[in-house]
């Protein structure tokens, strides 16, 4: 399926499952910090290959510092979710999680794992459910910690990436993140199906 | 209550979409607003010759967020009954909302037994 294949209607209808998703993850992490998550309307882009690359490099370009972490699912719809925390301090955010975190690369990683498992596994589920199917989780995987790039092995070859994009800052202060849910190409086509069949309901 | 006229603020268009069709039974004028500001200039333009009896305003909006008409609302005293209907459940952002004059918040996705039962509790059927 090419990028012209998935349209502009299927676009808007993912991103209404992505705020739906992403409501989902902000509330889950509002209930375990007791802080107000503020969250940002979901943007959902077709990208290829190169521009999928140019978009990740923006990232590295704003942000002098990034520590980025990576959870893949699999299932008919399959990807990656991925969280990006910017700065030369992500214990700034991780803090929050675990308020007795030891300022070590190890603790650090340990508690940017359980971030991202319950960011992306609470929108994933959450579009997953909506879409009525299931997805499996691989273990969360920190691909680089306060580092000035990110690592090419990030990139996957395919020719289409669906990148769902959200960012979400704390009530405590102004430290901001990123979420990526991006899909595999060969998800593609039942993501359309899934898409179309979830809107059959309203019509 | 009877609600004849009715606001969806919402900007993404298939949330108005899926929302419409929630309400389909029910025969109400239904108007729509893609953002904040324009719902507070519908509301405003509307208020003496012909208000809206209940709006259905989404939280998280580019332009102008779901709190922000709120206080809009209240400070123009446009005094319409609000449902936020929102993906954001967080019980903070539910006691916000409750602070700033809406009746309730229901999470989306929006379905028509969800609309059935929250017509039903606050007496709006």
């Amino acid at each position: 399926m090419s990028a012209d294949e998935f349209g502009t209607e299927d676009v808007e209808i993912l991103t209404e499952l992505m705020n739906i998703g992403f409501g989902a993850a902000a509330a889950d992490l509002s209930s375990i910090i007791d802080l107000m998550v503020q969250i940002s309307v979901p943007k959902v882009q077709v990208l290829g290959l190169d521009e999928y690359r140019a978009f990740l490099t923006q990232f590295q370009e704003t942000h002098k510092y990034l520590t980025i972490s990576e959870q893949s699912f699999e299932g008919k719809v399959s990807g990656s979710g991925i969280l990006i925390l910017p700065g030369e301090n992500p214990f700034f955010i991780l803090s929050n999680v675990d308020s007795d975190i030891e300022e070590s690369q190890e603790a650090g990683q340990d508690v940017l794992s359980d971030l991202t498992h319950l960011m992306v596994g609470a929108s994933i589920s959450k579009i997953s459910e909506l879409l009525e199917e299931m997805v499996s989780f691989n273990s969360p995987e920190t691909v680089c910690w306060v580092e000035s790039s990110f690592p090419e092995s990030m990139i996957r070859n395919d020719e289409m990436h669906i990148v769902l994009e959200a960012n979400f800052s704390l009530e405590s202060g102004d430290h901001k993140g990123y979420l990526l849910l991006v899909t595999r190409e060969e998800s593609t086509a039942w993501l359309k199906e899934a898409l179309v069949k979830f809107m059959d309901q309203y019509s | 209550m009877s609600i004849n006229k009715v606001l969806i603020v919402d900007d993404s268009r298939i949330a108005r979409v899926m929302l419409k069709k929630s309400l389909q039974s029910t025969n109400w004028d239904i108007h729509e607003a893609d953002d904040g500001s324009v719902a507070i200039q519908k509301l405003t333009s509307d208020k003496d010759d012909s208000p809206y009896d209940l709006v259905f305003l989404d939280l998280t909006m580019n332009d102008m967020d779901g709190p922000e008409v709120l206080r809009q609302m209240k400070s123009q005293a446009l005094s319409a009954p609000v449902i936020v209907v929102s993906a954001d459940y967080q019980q903070k952002m539910k006691d916000l909302v409750s602070e700033l004059g809406a009746l309730e918040m229901v999470t989306k996705p929006i379905t028509p037994k969800k609309i059935e039962e929250i017509l039903s509790r606050e007496g709006l059927l």
